[in-house]
Order: C-alpha cells, then structure tokens, then sequence
C-alpha cells in the first residue's frame, strides 16, 4: 500500500515541478499521500523523512515553497532508486523459446563494424562502400561472417549502390545463417527488385539445394523472377536447366526470360542446345547479343564449325545500301522495308565479327581480318578494327593507323588500350609519334595525344589509387608495371607541358606518377602567369608529392589563382598532408594579406583555418626514433 | 617478447580507414614484393610498389618490447604506420609463416640496436615534484564556485516556483546563461547539465529545428512529451542536489552526513570539478595492483550537446569480478587528427592502475600508458573465459547494487553487470532472460541504434544457447523500471559482442 502510495507521489512530484510550486502545495494529493505515510513513519524512518518533507511543502509560502518542492524530488529520487524493480514483460503469458539460428560468431571489432554498418546504411561519413564490403566479405579470417549485420543485408539489397556487391560478395559470405530471413522477405509471385536479388542471393548461398525454388520461380513467378531463376538454374546446373531452357529460349513470351534462357544455355552440351543458339543469334537484338556470349562459350564439339559458317559469301559480298528512287506510297514502304533488312543484315555481321574474334580460332581471325580490309560496309571494317585490336592480332594496329583520327572515340580508346596491351614495352615507341608538332596540328591530332596521355596517367592511377568497388580499368598488372617503368612516359608528360593544349592531361600524368624528376619542371610551371585554376591545383597536388623548401614558396603562388571554398578546401588538404611546420606562419601571413585585399567568406576561409590549426599544433609529442 | 599480429590488431593500428583499405588493394594487387623474415620471425622486411619511380623498402619489427610493431617505410608519407607498411603487416598475418627466412638488411639490424640502445638508455622519468598549493587562489575559487552554486539555487527555485509548464524562449537563454556561469566557475560537470537541459526543453535533443521565421532564436519545443518531461524533471532534480551537495562539499560537512571517503571524493570531482592526477589518485589510496581485466563491451557514443566522442570500455576484473569502465573523452574538433581507446581484444594485464572514487558499480579505471611495463595485452585463454562464467551472477545481487547506485540522484541511471542466465525467451515478443533462481528480465534497448543488441541476442543465444550475458541494467524514466540492454554474451570460449 506503501509502495503505491510512493509511486503515485513520485509522479505528482514531476507533474507539479511543471504545474509550480504553490499549485504542489495545495494540491488534495499531497495532503493524502502525507495522511497515508504519516501512520508508517515509526516504522520505516524513510517514509518518516518523506511526511516531514511534505509538511514542510504545505507550510512553505512563496519561494520557499518552490524549495521545499525541489527537496521534495530529490528526495523522491532517492526513494525511487531504493525501491527500482525490474520491468514487467507487456504481454503475459510463458516464455516460448527461440526459433532455431545458425551458429555465427561477432569477429568485427567495433571500429570495423561500424564502418561496416555504414557502408550498408549509407551513413553520411562512409565513403567507397561497394570495396569495403567487398574487402570484408573476402578477408581472409571471413571478418563478415558476423551476427550483428545480419538485420541490415535485406535492406541493403533494396539500395542500388551496392545490391549487386551484396548479392555477390556479402552474402555467400555470410552463408547459410543469413538464408531464413532472405527466405522470410522473398516473394516469388510478386517478382519485385528487392524479390529478384533475394532468389539470387539464396541460389547463391545453397546452389544446389536451390534448385526446387528456383523451379518454383521458373513455374510461377512473373518475368523477371523466370528470368533470374533460369539464369541462376543455368549457373548451378548447366545440365538441369537445359531442358527448360530449350523451352523458354523459343517459348516463353517475356523477351528477357527467352534471353536469360540463351544465356543458361552456355554449358550445355546438345546438339539441340547449339541449334537453338544459332537460331538465336539471327534473331533479336537482345537475343543475338545473349546467344554471342553463349556461343562465345560453348564447348560443343561442332560449335566452331557451325560459328564459321555463318559467315557466308552472301554476307562478305555485302554492300552500301542502294537508295531506289520511289514514288508511290508501296514503293516507299518497300525501300524502307528493304533499308532496315539491310541495317540488320551489318549489325548480325558485326556480332557475327566480335563472335568470331572472341573464339580465338585462326580460321576465325583470318575471317575478321579479311573483313577488316576488304568489306565493302565501313561499320563491319570499324568492328573488325576493334575485335582485332581486343584480341591483339599483331599486324593490326599499324594498318588502322590512318584512319585514326577520325575514327570514333571509342574505337581511338580501343586503339590506345590494344597497343598497350599488345606489348606494354613497346608502347612507347608506336604512340610517341602522335605527340610530334606535325601530327599534333592535324585535325584531331590534340585530341588523340590527350587520350594517350588520360590513358597513361590511367596505369599509374590504377594500383595506387582505386577508390570503388570495380576492378580498376581493366589494364593488366602486367602491362602497369611494365608502363610505370617506362621512365620514357614522365618525359613525355614533362615535354607536354609546353603545349597549352596539353597541359592538364600531361600534369595529371605527372601528378599519378609522382616522379622525383618532375620537381623542377613542376615548380617551373608554378611560376607562369596566368595558370588556370585546375592547373594550379593540379601543379598543388604534384608539388605535395616532393619535399624540398622551395615548394613551401610556391603553394604560396598557387593560392592566387584559385577561387572558391573548394579550390581552397584542395588546396588546404595538399597543405595539411605536407605537414610541414614553417609553412604555418607563412600561410596565415598570406591569409592576413589576402583578407586585407579581399575578405574572405566564412566557406572560403573555412579550409585555410582548418589547415592552419592543424599545422600550428603542438609537435612535442611527435613519433619517435628514426 | 614479440607482437602478436592480427588482422583486428592492424585495423586498430591502422592511422584511418583509407589507408587500411589502399593496404588492403595492394596487397590485392601484388604490390608487395621479395618479403622475407629473419630466423626468429620478428622483423619481416620487403619492397613494395609505390608511386615513386622505385619501390619502398618497407619493414616491421615485432620485437620492440612495446604492444605495437615497429613500421618503417621509405615512402614519404606522413601517416604511421603508412598504406605499404599496413600492407606488409597484412600479408604477414595472413602468410607470415610462409615468408622466406633471409638475413635481414644491415641497416634495418641497425636501427633495431639502436632503439633496443634508446630504451635502454632511457632513464626514468624524475618523480613529479609535489604541486604548491596555492591557498588564496583556492579560497578564492571556493567563493566563485560558492557565488555560483546560491546563483544556481535561486534560478531553480524561480524556475520551479511558477512551473516549468511555462517555460519560454527567454529561459532557455537563462539556463545556457547560467550553463555559462558554471563552467567560469570550473563547474563544468554541471554546467554541461545544463546544456542537456536546455536542449531537452527546447527539443534540440529530438532533432528538432528552429523555425525559419525566427533563426538564432531557440523556442521551447511544442507540446512536450513524457520522455521529454521525465527527464526536464530528473535533470532538475540533479541539479539542485548538486546545489546542495555543492554547498556541504565547500563547507566540508559531508563526514557529517554518514557519506563515505569515497563518494565524497568522487562528488569533488563531479560537482567541483577537482580534475584527479594519477600521483592524487595513488596518494588517496585509490590504487590497484596487479590486475587481469576482459574487455567485455567496447562502446562509442557522440554527444552533440556537448559536442564530445567518447568511448568506453567495460572491463571485468578478472580476480575479483567488479565491472569498470576505460574511458577516453575527446572534443569532435580534434578528432581528424586523434583517435579514441580502440577495442581490447585481448587480457589485459596491468601492473598498477588508479580505480577512481565513488559508489557507484562501474568505477573508472586509467593507467598511464606511457610508462612502460604497466599494461601488457595477450591473448586470451580458456582460463580467462572460465573467470568470466564464474563471475556471472543471478540477477537478484545484481539488482539490488543498482538500487545502492540509484539511491543517490547525482549517480547515472544505468550500470553494467554480468548476468548467469538459465534461459532466453520470448514473452509476447519481448526478450526475456531467465536466471537460475527463475528470476525475469525483460532485455530492450536504451536507445534505437542501427542494429538492436536485441536481435543480435537473439540470433546468437538461439545458435549458441544461454550463458553469461554483459548487460546494462538501464532505469527507465517513463516506465519507473529497470530493463536490461544487451552488450555481449560469453558462451563457452565464445564472446558475441551484440552491440554495433
């Protein structure tokens, strides 16, 4: 009874701190919580202190009220610690036990959970999120595997930044403990996105043990649930999914569930298996591209052959198209019918090309290299040129040479990439002749040396500097080696200099290969009038590189041409990693003159105190030996 | 005695997250190249590609008579350990034991015996020279602190006298005027209440916004809820406890009240803001020696009222079974360029340390890390595990040494303990923790994280079944009970850390 009553005027303490003191005082339940305690007092001092506390309140006027009512709380407080009882459950009832889970341990430590967890929440300080998870979920003592992110991997399927990691790296990772939840939220019939990456997911994890789900998915769901389970059914296995396969490619009435099933047939064996692929690669766009990739695949016997032969002599004679003039409106729809056949007719000679190169066979080859230099149609020669260039058929490359400048610009990157990948060593030698005056001043000549340049700087860039989920740019480590070896590049950067037409291609080469030499012609630069700002910061960020005490005068130069809180954020961060002490008071006299001539705004100045703070700091506890 | 390097241990030596992962892509990449270790395993050395037109010459040393390696790098950048040494640590705790054994450099032996020469040198620190007491200085800080604490009083006491019910954009000014007025007298502790109190009542603590009509004026928050309230209340009830605490503290009158040595002393520290050096902690008599401690918990929190990142560590002492607490405190500025106390995943073994007063159940434990030999971290071992289990008790002591706790309002609100559980469970979809004595209680989280300790517990005690659970007995304003927020199970050998 006691008890009730305490509990009852502990809250009419916390309502009247609100209600004020001189409404607590005469409040009716103070009277009868003092009434109802009074009688106890003898035998429990602590009730005694509370009757006495509350007298006081009733007998206080004015401010002392206001204080009387305070000690009042706080001896509440008291009174409320004293008597804390655990929580009651809301609902009653027996304890049920848990629902079975898989064994699975906590090995992150706090500081790589949480950057975990942030690369799968989005959390605004997370940066590179598809390679951390992609670095945890491949660690070596399989650092993933742990219970605690369990709740975040279905919502982190629904966000399309780093779904496609998830599915692929995350949750085989995390195996079969994380299945029943997938399986909890999957819903084949309905077929969304989310449904899509979950069957994924569980096809993944239990490959096999998948299979009747996935032919759930094939029998029920909606087309883009056929489509992935007959893509994942393919994968696992090849052989029990070419039956429904052969039925889909032809039957099914989504085009995706027909294309993902010409892809699931890429390991089958059958002679059935390879007509439907050929159909397939006369039919559609999609389906062609689809059949090219399982053709380019197959391993039937007779699959080469059969590839060959698709190359008729009706397709090698193939000319320009011919307009017919014509009057009448069925003369008109004719030559327009006849016009898109012959369109279709290049671009299944163009697969055709790419499938060929891709087999890798000589009779292939020696196909594609024909159609290189004698098909009449200038589309199928530009494919050949890039299939050659692709597989690095040597010969090749010199031939396209002239008509290199005019070529589109993918093919140009294609160009660039096959010379390098062709022999690395020797790349040099074939692409130093496009930064000579005479070639540099052709039409397109500018252009072509900025790729070459963009595409070199790509190699230094790639081992050092990778900052997402994706492998790169796709150069071998092979071939990066060998280019950042090739002192002959930094030359050519520093000789690109000179060009102001090159200048900012050429300095970023520089800044990825951060050579020692490069020092002198970078402080050189620093000194021209009238840099740009994106060179004076890229001339910033290659200084920040070396050490030598003149850089500190020249960062100095570079602030002038800059304007805007991010170019001086760029800036300040260069500044904060060089960390050299005598550059502190030399910046903030550069700051206190350049806000004398032009106040700074507070986004602007921002970076500069930020960097100073940092370079001003106390040094005495700096790292030791060495 | 060497290093032991793991994986967990690189990402804590690791200077920031960037620079783990560019280690981690060029290990990935092949980058390392001709490593090497010499006969006994601890110095391993290598090349590693870089952007400079040759490759570092990169080496660690595990033999250096500290907890960390020696990293050395010929690259230039300024973070230590860098991305290449990172690298090399990697790839040595991966397939260290697949390095080739080879005479190491002569240059890397040579540093080696000279910092082994620089340790051995160096001569122990002097003994800090007691401090002067400065008497009128302290006095007169005695009477600012005392100025402020009757300031204090009668700013609750008109506060409370017309209610809080009608509070205004006018008292939330008055409370941080008065936040202001406690940190000039050294008051910090509550001066920081005071800001919690503001922002409670304006609702900056639930994120609300000021309106875009009147920026840089805050407003009292419409229409206050019971958590909110529960809590307007309690924070003023502290506050004028420290008034009256304050009062006896400076008058010395707390021998007086029956309050023990230790709770006064811990009350100068957070009422008056006495800041304890580890020699006033040792001479206080507030000193351990030889203690072996578990890390249980490792928790971060950002505090954006007071704009601080701290982190704490809940270790079991592993002799005794008392819980404490390793805390590291740092404003957000400066935090780009220091990191808070990592996670300890090993035993602690610590020679001598300072257990700071007070009577509350997670004491705070600190040591000085600089001296050498004073903490040393190893592995863990079943015995340590088996030390932890014993240490699990029902949840009736447990709590009733809450109740000790929250008996005085200046004390927090939670605690941590190690719970024997029998059993877990669901009762009406709230997980419940059984003990041996059938004793309940119900587990719910303090606050709606990213990932609730909760459903961690209840993966990981239906795979591994119960055992003896960290937990943090947390008294609920609104509901008037305690609940218990899970931290960490210990089930056999295993630790599940549940917290994110």
């Amino acid at each position: 009874m006691a008890k009730d009553t305490l509990k009852q005027l502990d809250r009419d303490v916390d309502r009247w701190l609100f209600a004020g003191a001189q409404i607590a005082r005469t409040d009716p339940n103070l009277a009868g919580a003092r009434d109802m305690l009074a009688p106890l007092a003898a035998r429990a001092p602590a009730l005694g202190k509370v009757t006495q506390q509350i007298e006081k309140l009733q007998n206080a006027t004015g401010k002392a009220a206001a204080s009387e009512l305070l000690a009042l709380a706080s001896l509440m407080a008291q009174v409320r610690g004293a008597q804390a009882t655990p929580a009651l459950p809301e609902a009653s009832g027996d304890m049920q036990p848990l629902p079975p889970a898989r064994k699975i341990g906590t090995p992150l430590t706090p500081t790589e959970l949480n950057t975990l967890v942030g690369a799968l929440t989005n959390a605004p300080d997370s940066r590179q999120r598809s390679r951390v998870i992609r670095d945890y979920a491949t660690s070596d003592r399989c650092a993933a595997r742990d219970l605690r992110i369990l709740p975040l991997v279905v919502p982190a399927l629904s966000d399309g930044a780093i779904a496609e990691v998830v599915v692929q790296y995350l949750v085989p990772a995390l195996g079969e403990a994380i299945v029943p939840s997938l399986q909890r939220q999957l819903d084949l019939e309905k077929g969304r996105a989310l449904d899509v990456r979950l069957l994924r997911a569980i096809a993944r994890i239990e490959g096999a043990k998948a299979t009747p789900m996935l032919r759930e998915g094939i029998e029920k769901g909606p087309p883009d649930i056929r489509a992935a389970a007959i893509a994942e059914l393919g994968r696992i296995d090849a052989l029990a999914a070419e039956p429904i396969a052969l039925v889909l490619a032809e039957k099914d009435r989504s085009k995706e569930v027909r294309v993902a099933a010409v892809h699931a047939l890429a390991g089958a064996p059958s002679d059935e298996a390879l007509e439907v692929l050929l159909r397939a690669f006369g039919g559609t766009a999609e389906l062609r591209s689809a059949a090219e990739s399982s053709l380019a695949a197959s391993k039937h016997p007779r699959a080469n052959e059969r590839i060959v032969a698709l190359f008729s002599p009706e397709l090698r004679d193939l000319g320009h198209y011919r307009i017919k003039k014509a009057t009448t409106k069925e003369e008109k729809d004719a030559a327009a019918k006849e016009q898109k056949a012959h369109t279709n007719q290049v671009e299944y000679l163009v697969d055709l090309v790419d499938l060929l190169a891709t087999r890798g066979t000589d009779e292939g080859a020696n196909l594609v290299l024909e159609a290189f230099r004698k098909h009449k149609v200038k589309d199928v020669r530009d494919a050949a040129a890039r299939a050659l260039l692709r597989i690095g058929y040597p010969g090749a490359w010199e031939e396209l040479m002239p008509s290199l400048y005019d070529a589109p610009d993918a093919t140009k990157d294609d160009f660039v990439g096959g010379v390098v990948a062709l022999d690395p060593a020797k790349a040099h030698e074939r692409l130093a002749r496009f930064f000579e005056p005479a070639v540099l001043a052709q039409k397109n000549g500018l252009d072509l040396a900025q790729r070459i340049l963009a595409r070199i700087a790509n190699h230094f860039v790639e081992l050092e500097e990778e900052d997402d989920g994706t492998p790169g740019n796709g150069e071998s480590a092979e071939a990066t080696q060998v280019i950042r070896k090739d002192e002959r590049w930094v030359d050519l950067g520093v000789a690109a200099l000179g060009n102001k037409g090159l200048r900012i291609s050429a300095l970023t080469l520089l800044l990825h290969a951060g050579s020692p030499k490069t020092l002198g012609d970078a402080l050189s630069v620093s000194r021209e009038e009238g840099l740009s700002s994106e060179e004076a910061l890229l001339v910033f960020e290659c200084l920040g590189k070396h050490r030598d005490p003149r850089i500190l005068h020249a960062f100095l130069r570079l602030l002038e041409p800059l304007r805007g809180g991010y170019e001086y954020g760029r800036a300040c961060n260069v500044m904060t990693a060089y960390d050299d002490p005598a550059l502190a008071p030399m910046l903030r006299g550069w700051l206190d003159a350049k806000q004398k001539r032009k106040r700074l705004s507070r986004a602007e100045a921002a970076p500069f105190e930020e960097c100073l703070r940092f370079l001003e700091r106390a040094r005495a506890a700096a790292s030791e030996d060495d | 005695m060497a290093v032991v390097v793991t994986e967990q241990a690189i990402a804590e030596w690791a200077p920031n997250e960037k620079a783990l992962l560019d280690a981690k892509s060029l290990l990935r990449k092949g980058a390392l190249k001709r490593l090497a270790k010499n006969d006994d395993g601890t110095l391993a050395f290598g090349h590693c590609d870089g952007s400079g037109s040759t490759p570092y010459a990169v080496s660690m040393d595990l033999a250096t008579g500290a907890d960390k390696p020696t990293v050395r790098c010929t690259c230039p950048s300024r973070l230590f350990p860098c991305k290449h040494g990172l690298a090399l640590l990697l790839a040595y705790a991966q397939k260290g034991a697949l390095f080739p054994v080879e005479e190491p450099p002569k240059d890397l032996v040579q540093k080696r015996e000279k910092q082994a020469q620089k340790a051995a040198e160096k001569k122990p620190a002097p003994a800090a020279a007691p401090l002067r007491v400065n008497k009128t200085a302290l006095a007169k800080k005695a009477k600012e602190q005392s100025d402020a604490l009757d300031t204090l009083e009668t700013f609750l006491v008109d506060l409370v006298s017309g209610g809080l019910g009608g509070l205004s954009g006018k008292s939330i000014e008055a409370i941080e005027h008065q936040a202001k007025r406690m940190a000039d007298a050294d008051m910090k502790r509550t001066a920081g209440v005071l800001t919690r109190l503001s922002a409670y009542v304006s609702g900056e603590w639930l994120g609300d916004e000021d309106d875009d009509e009147s920026p840089g004026v805050r407003d009292v928050a419409r229409g206050l809820g019971e958590a909110q309230e529960a809590r307007i209340a309690f924070t003023l009830t502290q506050l004028y406890t420290t008034v009256r605490r304050g009062k006896k503290a400076l008058e010395g009158k707390f021998a007086e009240e029956g309050t023990t040595q230790s709770e006064a002393d811990a009350e100068l520290e957070s009422i008056l803001g006495k800041a304890w050096r580890l020699p006033d902690l040792r001479e206080a008599g507030y000193w351990v020696k030889n203690r072996r401690f578990l890390e249980l918990a490792h928790e971060r929190s950002d505090d954006e009222i007071t704009q601080f990142a701290t982190a704490i560590g809940f270790l079991i002492d592993l002799d005794d079974g008392s819980v404490v607490c390793e805390v590291t405190s740092l404003p957000f500025h400066t935090l780009p360029f220091t990191k808070l106390r990592a996670s300890r995943l090993g035993t602690l073994e610590i020679a001598e340390a300072a257990l700071y007063p007070g009577d509350i159940v997670n004491r705070r434990v600190r040591w000085d890390e600089k001296v050498e030999g004073v903490c040393r971290e190893r592995p863990r071992e079943a015995a340590d595990y088996e030390a932890v289990h014993r240490h699990g008790k029902p949840l009736d002591p447990v709590l009733r040494a809450l109740r000790a706790q929250l008996k005085n309002p200046l004390h927090p609100l939670d605690a941590v303990f190690l719970v024997a559980a029998k059993k877990f469970g669901d009762v009406g979809g709230e997980l419940v923790l059984e003990d041996e004595a059938g004793m309940r209680l119900v587990l719910r989280n303090t606050n709606d994280g990213r990932l609730p300790s909760t459903d961690a517990l209840r993966h990981a005690a239906a795979a591994f079944g119960p055992g003896t659970l960290a937990v943090r007995l947390h008294y609920d304003l609104v509901t008037r009970a305690i609940y218990g927020d899970p931290l960490a199970l210990f089930v056999g050998d295993e630790h599940l850390r549940l917290r994110a």
